[in-house]
């Protein structure tokens, strides 16, 4: 028989705020959390704003927040494991012997921050006299080391970059690692921070919108950039219950795919997200009927809420009317590689609470997507939909037509 | 809570192919005959790289080099697995260490520069950390879990590990494992000021790290035998007996022999190997390294464990330090022993600390075909 997987710790920090609370009462709230952007010099771009995050010393007043010479990125991460792992009551005592506690990032960036910071430097001060320092810590590596040390997570530790759904993927791949036996605890998630390198590259593409993030309208433009870190402490459940741990959720079923289709645009019919999807509903061993909840990957461009809406047609078909569904990047933006574990943490709030924390900004559902249910807010004469499911599902596409797709049950 | 005790997995993991695009040779059976040559000089630049062979060259007129020599050598892997396996149930891990670092960087001066109008839409394509596993996939038609895999320069070889798991998890029936590095200017100004690369031009006598090499090295993995059904009719190559990963937190002390002890100790008795019956591709690959790893040996040996039957340095002595790639041809390497008969372990300790131990040897019958 296969082993259950539970959800026992979480960590989240977004422009929404800091812990599963705040990030919580902030849906509730249904007040978006864009900003004009401070981390770069956001002004010379069309694109000012975005979903910052406050600082993490502000974020996690008086914790030890790793290295002096650690970038925003790392330091936030550092503090969001602390939380998820005070939360799941590991970080001061873990009975799991060192080299079984394993660590799983998603991210695209991961110290580009401090990349930025070198070529900055170097363009003020010359190659010859560039602080290389910051370039050394620039491998993946870097901040796996970090993050091992400090939380003595001696296992396995990988960054899982398959871009926007990265954070998903990593949660994908912890969920095999305990099935399997070969970790104990496996600490998973994604990151990403507010980065000039994306709001450029993504303005570039055009993908960004001038006027706000409006997943799934007629009309819609694009994008906003936010910044995102979110943890999940993974646990086989059995073991969860041995040691009196709480349970949030099980972590029921997850999948990846790919497109095969193109390095920055998804298949237009959604073939790889709707096979991920399905394969995400069949190792968590449901119906598509029995989903209560679907986030969204919704991240307002024409062709990434098009392909996402024919895969949930394919794969929910008749039902897909009566499964309520949102896209909460209308309130943080576009994480990245942290929007799947971001997404995944708010999945579990909803599933808890019993909400669905509707899409802000939209009106008008765009009409060739007809059947979605697509909760909307008190600006569009809606609001938080109570509910009542069993289990939640949450979406995560991205470049390079990477897939992945998250199942999060009731204990 | 003690350590879990493995399911006894009847079906084996098995390696049915194996690509090889490095400066010295290209191929695996052309790897392994350099390997076996008398050491000469170290080759670490690709000179002349055809592209044009690639499967839908036209398309990758943009890439960046790491994605054309990992394509290459995928392409090379699947051909000796063969065919016969549907898109779906064919996944991928992939790895690089650098990957389009070169692009990134010079997007970055661009931005500096510029701002906004430095912005390219082919550098930040191309440059996502991606890229190659989205050019594999839509080229090679592998649809199934696709992932790549940062985490340094072991990050290829714990491949190895979640493809395991993907297969014996039923996510897909072939995983296309591989790691690929390109050349990178700004890695070679920054590495050889941290002891982790030789700096161009010197000596091969300098008392610190190795010259940047590049290239791609891909694995297929399939999972034979037992309930697994056949995949494919290619020969397997090698079993996966064992492998583990840990986090160190310095390559130096006496932490890090006991961790690196208890690793070796661990692996080859889930392996069911002893270590005086293995060839151990060794990972040295600096100073620090190389004292870890002497003083594990020294330990496990007094400890009554004996020694390695053989240590090897070859692969970095042929082509230098190509980070994630280069713990992968450690595993083409030992595919050639494990072809002789004997066992054969691959070690891989990055600069960041990171230690990972695979054992292979040869398949069981039930798990062989071809």
């Amino acid at each position: 028989m296969r082993e259950e997987v539970a959800v026992t710790g979480i960590g989240i920090v977004s422009a929404l705020g800091v812990g599963p609370a705040a990030t919580l009462a902030a849906l509730e709230r249904e007040a978006p959390a864009f900003r004009d952007l401070a981390a770069f010099d956001a002004a010379r771009y069309d694109v000012k704003r975005g979903g910052e995050a406050i600082e993490p010393e502000e974020a996690f007043p008086g914790l030890d927040l790793g290295p002096r010479r650690a970038d925003r990125a790392l330091r936030h991460l550092i503090g969001t494991l602390d939380q998820a792992l005070g939360d799941a009551a590991l970080r001061d005592a873990n009975p799991y012997a060192p080299h079984r506690r394993e660590l799983l990032l998603g991210s695209t960036l991961v110290a580009m921050l401090q990349a930025a910071a070198f070529v900055h430097d170097e363009a003020r001060i010359g190659p010859e006299r560039a602080p290389y320092r910051q370039l050394a810590e620039w491998p993946a590596e870097a901040a796996l080391r970090h993050a091992s040390r400090r939380f003595e997570l001696r296992g396995l530790s990988l960054v899982v970059s398959n871009a926007c759904a990265s954070g998903a993927a990593s949660v994908a791949l912890a969920l095999d690692r305990l099935r399997r036996g070969r970790a104990d605890v496996v600490v998973t998630g994604g990151f990403d921070p507010v980065c000039e390198y994306t709001h450029a590259g993504f303005g570039s593409l055009l993908l960004l919108s001038k006027s706000g993030c409006r997943p799934f309208q007629a009309g819609r433009e694009g994008m906003l950039l936010g910044e995102g870190y979110a943890i999940l402490v993974l646990e086989r459940l059995a073991d969860a219950r041995k040691r009196g741990a709480r349970v949030h959720a099980l972590a029921s079923g997850g999948a990846v795919t790919s497109d095969g289709f193109h390095l920055t645009q998804p298949d237009p019919e959604g073939r790889g997200a709707a096979r991920c999807i399905a394969a995400a509903l069949a190792d968590a061993r449901i119906a598509p009927g029995d989903v209560g909840y679907v986030n969204l990957h919704g991240t307002g461009t024409v062709f990434n809420d098009l392909s996402e809406y024919r895969a949930l047609k394919t794969v929910f078909g008749d039902v897909l009317p009566r499964i309520p569904m949102s896209s909460t990047k209308s309130y943080l933006g576009h994480a990245l590689g942290g929007a799947g574990a971001v997404e995944a943490v708010i999945s579990i709030l909803a599933l808890n609470a019993g909400i669905a924390p509707p899409t802000l900004n939209v009106g008008a559902v765009d009409p060739e997507m007809t059947g979605l249910d697509l909760v909307r807010g008190r600006d569009a004469g809606g609001g938080g939909r109570p509910i009542d499911a069993r289990a939640v599902l949450s979406n995560s596409f991205g470049f390079g037509g990477a897939n992945a797709a998250l199942v999060f049950a009731r204990p | 809570m003690s350590a879990r005790a493995m399911e006894p997995a009847e079906a084996a993991i098995v390696v049915t192919g194996a690509g090889v695009v490095t400066a010295a040779a290209r191929g695996r059976a052309a790897f392994a005959a350099a390997l076996a040559a008398p050491a000469g000089e170290t080759r670490t630049r690709i000179e002349g790289f055809d592209a044009s062979t690639l499967p839908e060259a036209k398309s990758l007129r943009r890439a960046t080099s790491h994605v054309l020599f990992g394509i290459a050598a995928a392409v090379e892997a699947l051909a000796e697995a063969g065919g016969g396996m549907a898109p779906e149930e064919s996944g991928l891990l992939l790895a690089s260490t650098l990957g389009a670092a070169g692009i990134s960087y010079r997007l970055w001066q661009e931005l500096v520069k510029s701002g906004p109008l430095g912005a390219s839409p082919m550098l930040f394509s191309e440059g996502v950390p991606n890229a190659l596993a989205g050019h594999a996939a839509r080229l090679l038609r592998l649809l199934g879990p696709g992932h790549m895999l940062g985490g340094g320069s072991d990050a290829g070889l714990r491949g190895l590990a979640v493809g395991r798991d993907l297969l014996e998890c039923g996510r897909a029936r072939r995983v296309l494992v591989g790691a690929a590095e390109e050349w990178s200017e700004i890695a070679a100004r920054t590495y050889p000021r941290f002891g982790v690369l030789r700096r161009e031009g010197e000596s091969r006598r300098a008392p610190r790290g190795l010259p940047q090499g590049e290239g791609a090295a891909m694995l297929c993995l399939e999972r034979r035998g037992g309930d697994a059904g056949d995949a494919t009719r290619a020969p397997a190559l090698a079993t996966l007996r064992a492998i583990e990963s840990i986090q160190l937190d310095s390559l130096r002390g006496v932490a890090a022999v006991d961790a690196l002890v208890a690793l070796f100790e661990r692996t080859c008795a889930a392996a069911n190997v002893k270590l005086s019956e293995l060839y151990l591709a060794s990972a040295a690959n600096s100073t620090a390294a190389d004292r870890l790893e002497a003083a594990a040996l020294e330990r496990l040996a007094a400890a009554g464990a004996g020694a390695p039957r053989e240590v090897s340095r070859r692969v970095r002595a042929l082509g230098g330090e190509a980070f994630s790639v280069t713990p992968l041809l450690q595993v083409v390497e030992a595919l050639a022993v494990v072809a002789a008969g004997a066992p054969a372990a691959v070690l891989s300790l990055s600069p960041f600390a990171g230690a990972t131990l695979a054992v292979l040897s040869s398949p069981p019958p039930s798990a062989r075909n071809g």
